[in-house]
């Protein structure tokens, strides 16, 4: 086999196989139904979220109140800013997705 | 019927089959084109009232399509993974093929070319159509084009042969 007659092949079989391909029958009609769904509310997620917040807020009064005295407390501060961040960082990308 | 949902009606009717060629094309799944598809035109519709006419209807409209298909096949990666020990146990080896099968070298072929190939047979042959819907300028279109056939060609040359 020479190379134009199979790159003839491949475009013929191709065309055949490809041409005419339209979205399937009833495609338009399940968007509107999709769009036309009301809205989730959000109120749940944003309930869970200051849930979590006040659960871990408490965690870490305890813990500071466990502390032997004269221990460095903005330590213990800025450790519980880095365990917070990432939280409300996934909890803003799950609202942001709904 | 509202302005809006009148906008959102043409731009449904007009691009429900590009779209769903271009889903075809990337995630190369009937079924998962069809979903992904129509979460494409959900974004269309929420983003719709936002869209203020900084690049063309089209260009934005096949900029979201893309995207979508990128974060679909990124989804059906981390499923496949997560299931190949599975699948890898219980899918038989395949029983080699002698015949000339077109469509196995397409899948072969790396994802730009792929989808360029693809879109080139559905899209009527248009340069310019493909390199909008990719979001390619039209001489990369040509070089992938150029660079799948040649590279599909040799394939069936050496099948043929053997």
């Amino acid at each position: 086999m020479d190379e134009e007659r199979a790159l003839r092949q491949i475009d013929e079989t191709l065309d055949a196989a490809l041409g005419g391909i339209t979205a399937p029958p009833g495609f338009a009609a399940r968007v509107r139904r999709r769009v036309r769904e009301p809205r989730l509310s959000r109120a749940p997620e944003i309930l869970d979220a200051i849930g979590w917040l006040a659960v871990l807020a408490l965690v870490f009064v305890v813990a500071l109140l466990w502390l032997p005295p004269g221990t460095n407390t903005a330590a213990a501060v800025a450790v519980a800013g880095i365990a917070v961040a990432p939280a409300a960082v996934f909890g803003i990308r799950t609202l942001r997705e709904l | 019927m509202a302005e809006e949902d009148q906008q959102f009606e043409e731009v449904l009717r007009a691009y429900q089959d590009k779209v769903f060629r271009l889903c075809c094309a990337m995630l190369g799944d009937r079924s998962l084109a069809e979903e992904t598809a129509q979460e494409i035109f959900v974004r269309i519709w929420k983003g719709l009232p936002r869209y203020r006419g900084d690049a063309s209807l089209s260009t934005w409209i096949y900029a979201i399509a893309r995207n979508a298909c990128l974060t679909a096949r990124k989804k059906r990666a981390a499923s496949r993974e997560q299931q190949l020990d599975i699948a890898d146990i219980r899918t038989p080896p395949a029983s080699p093929d002698r015949t000339p099968d077109i469509m196995r070298l397409v899948r072969h072929l790396p994802d730009g070319q792929r989808e360029a190939v693809l879109l080139f047979h559905m899209e009527e042959k248009s340069y310019d159509e493909v390199a909008l819907m990719l979001g390619v300028p039209v001489g990369t279109v040509k070089t992938w084009l150029h660079r799948a056939r040649r590279s599909m060609a040799e394939s069936l040359m050496k099948e043929n042969d053997s």
